[in-house]
């Protein structure tokens, strides 16, 4: 059993002059290392849930432990120096270059000058922006595909506890924005860092969650995996949302793990391959183009980790 | 009026250091005042509306009739001359300042704090830089308002090229007239070049726009 990075205990939000609860008795907890999407429509308080753990919006009763501590009982600002924090339009800081902008927790934490030219370069290299060329730009010299890149080296800045991203590529065009969603997924492999991530795509929150957070009116709907969410949704409101999108998008945003059954000697043989990265949709692409019944998962290190039943993923679009 | 200038330097130049001096003095004492006010207008929604309301009737009160009523409190003299332009520049001062802030991007601030940035390192680091070309604004408007509006100082006593002004229409001495206006524009002048550079540098820095 993983550590718990964060739990929701009892957790209450109300606003200041609204009679209705933001979020309203959520308990859950987030295990060390997960990437958590919340997903929801708006007002669904899916933004608040996550808010409240940067202490951004104060939480109305209930607490919320990060590794066992209620937050409330650590200081603010040192607290939050640990939690990296991702908005929509990156929050960049317009009049500081890129390097500044990265080395903002460094320098309230008073790394040496060194020491946060060296991460920053690192940094940079992760997200693979190109140090000479872009340590000094301003962030409006920037596309918004690059200014998220910055967004994202300035939360990893310290290796943060925790990262909070509040629908980080929700004003990026679609290109870039499958791009980022790729990039933030490899990062997360590299890094292993905890992720809770907010968006209103149901195939975002497919594609990039371990697990998903379902919110509505104010309340957790289900939290589950994205397999689960897909195949076992627990009530009508899930089950709607879900529906909401394009069924092959279910595939695309499904990894093979989910499917991966184990295979014999036969099956191993006779099967065709296909990379242990890749997703469903390809799966039944494989399949179709060669009128097989099922294709053969080969993993990161050459060996076979199973196979995926077209059966399987008839059940799945149903 | 090249050689009146030369001829009467002695008494010339003391009005326009004095004019310069009230002036200054008027706008540093304005921002002081002026700059706080903006920050709790902006921090604080509810006293908007009344410090608002105190501005403007106070902006619209005419320069004579202002003096007329602060005589008897502050005497005739540069007090009150000064003490004049300073509740007149609130309004364009607090306007401008309080725009600055208002105009800095919520997300900025939100990132700025998430970030672990105390409330002094965001007003000081993010706050103030990113408000300062509306800042400098409203100081260029408040000082040229101040150098003109200074020369009504000397109806009061308050000396400036008012009074060369004032003298120079009494005696109906057109040169003198002339020379004061004239200073009175160059200093203008000086003045709007000087703030030009200053805005159009917070700007760029603002923005991000320096190489």
């Amino acid at each position: 059993m993983a550590n718990i990075a964060l739990e929701y205990k009892n957790v209450y939000k109300k606003f200041e002059g609204s009679d209705r609860y933001a979020v309203s008795d959520v308990s859950l907890q987030i295990e060390e290392n997960d990437f958590v999407t919340i997903l929801g429509t708006s007002g669904s308080g899916k933004t608040t849930l996550l808010k409240m753990v940067n202490r951004i919006y104060e939480l109305t009763s209930g607490t919320i432990e990060l590794f066992g501590e209620n937050i409330m009982d650590l200081d603010v600002n040192e607290y939050r120096r640990h939690i990296g924090y991702v908005i929509q339009q990156g929050g960049l800081f317009p009049h500081k270059t890129v390097e500044d902008n990265i080395a903002t927790v460094p320098k309230l934490l008073k790394w040496d000058e060194k020491m946060i030219k060296e991460r920053t370069k690192e940094l940079m290299e992760l997200v693979q922006l190109d140090y000479e060329t872009y340590r000094k730009r301003y962030p409006n010299s920037l596309s918004g595909g690059e200014q998220q890149r910055v967004g994202i080296a300035r939360a990893l800045a310290v290796k943060p506890r925790l990262m909070l991203m509040d629908e980080p590529f929700g004003a990026i065009d679609a290109i870039t924005r499958s791009k980022l969603q790729q990039e933030l997924l490899r990062l997360y492999e590299n890094v292993q860092n905890t992720i809770l991530f907010v968006t209103h795509d149901v195939f975002e929150a497919i594609l990039l969650g371990k697990k998903i957070i379902v919110m509505d009116d104010g309340k957790v709907q289900q939290y589950d995996t994205p397999y689960n969410i897909l195949l076992h949704p627990a009530n009508e409101f899930v089950s709607r949302l879900v529906r909401s999108g394009d069924q092959f998008d279910k595939l695309r945003a499904l990894s093979l793990e989910y499917l991966t059954e184990p295979a014999n000697e036969e099956e191993i043989h006779d099967g065709i391959r296909i990379d242990g990265l890749k997703h469903l949709n390809e799966a039944l692409l494989l399949m179709l183009q060669n009128d097989a019944s099922h294709v053969i998962v080969i993993g990161d290190d050459g060996n076979v980790k199973g196979k995926i039943e077209m059966s399987a993923l008839k059940q799945l679009l149903q | 009026m090249f050689d009146y200038f030369v001829n009467y330097s002695s008494t010339v130049i003391p009005s326009v250091i004095e004019h310069i001096e009230i002036s200054l003095i008027a706008v540093a004492i304005s921002f002081l005042i002026a700059f706080p006010v903006s920050v709790l207008v902006v921090k604080k929604e509810r006293c908007s509306g009344i410090v608002n309301s105190v501005c403007n009737l106070l902006y619209s009160i005419p320069t004579l009739a202002m003096y007329a009523a602060l005589i008897p409190f502050t005497g005739l003299g540069m007090d009150t001359a000064i003490i004049a332009m300073i509740i007149y520049n609130q309004y364009i001062l607090i306007k401008n300042i309080s725009e600055g802030f208002r105009e800095v991007p919520a997300g900025v601030i939100e990132s700025a704090q998430a970030m672990g940035m105390n409330k002094w390192q965001v007003f000081v680091q993010i706050e103030i830089p990113l408000a300062m070309p509306l800042i400098i604004s409203g100081l260029k408007l408040a000082s040229l308002g101040t150098v003109s509006g200074a020369t009504l100082a000397a109806a009061v006593g308050g000396g400036g090229l008012g009074r060369l002004l004032i003298s120079g229409l009494a005696m109906q001495k057109w040169v003198k007239v002339r020379l004061a206006t004239l200073i009175c524009a160059i200093i203008a002048i000086v003045l709007t070049a000087v703030f030009h550079i200053m805005e159009d540098r917070s700007l760029k820095n603002a923005r991000g726009e320096k190489h």
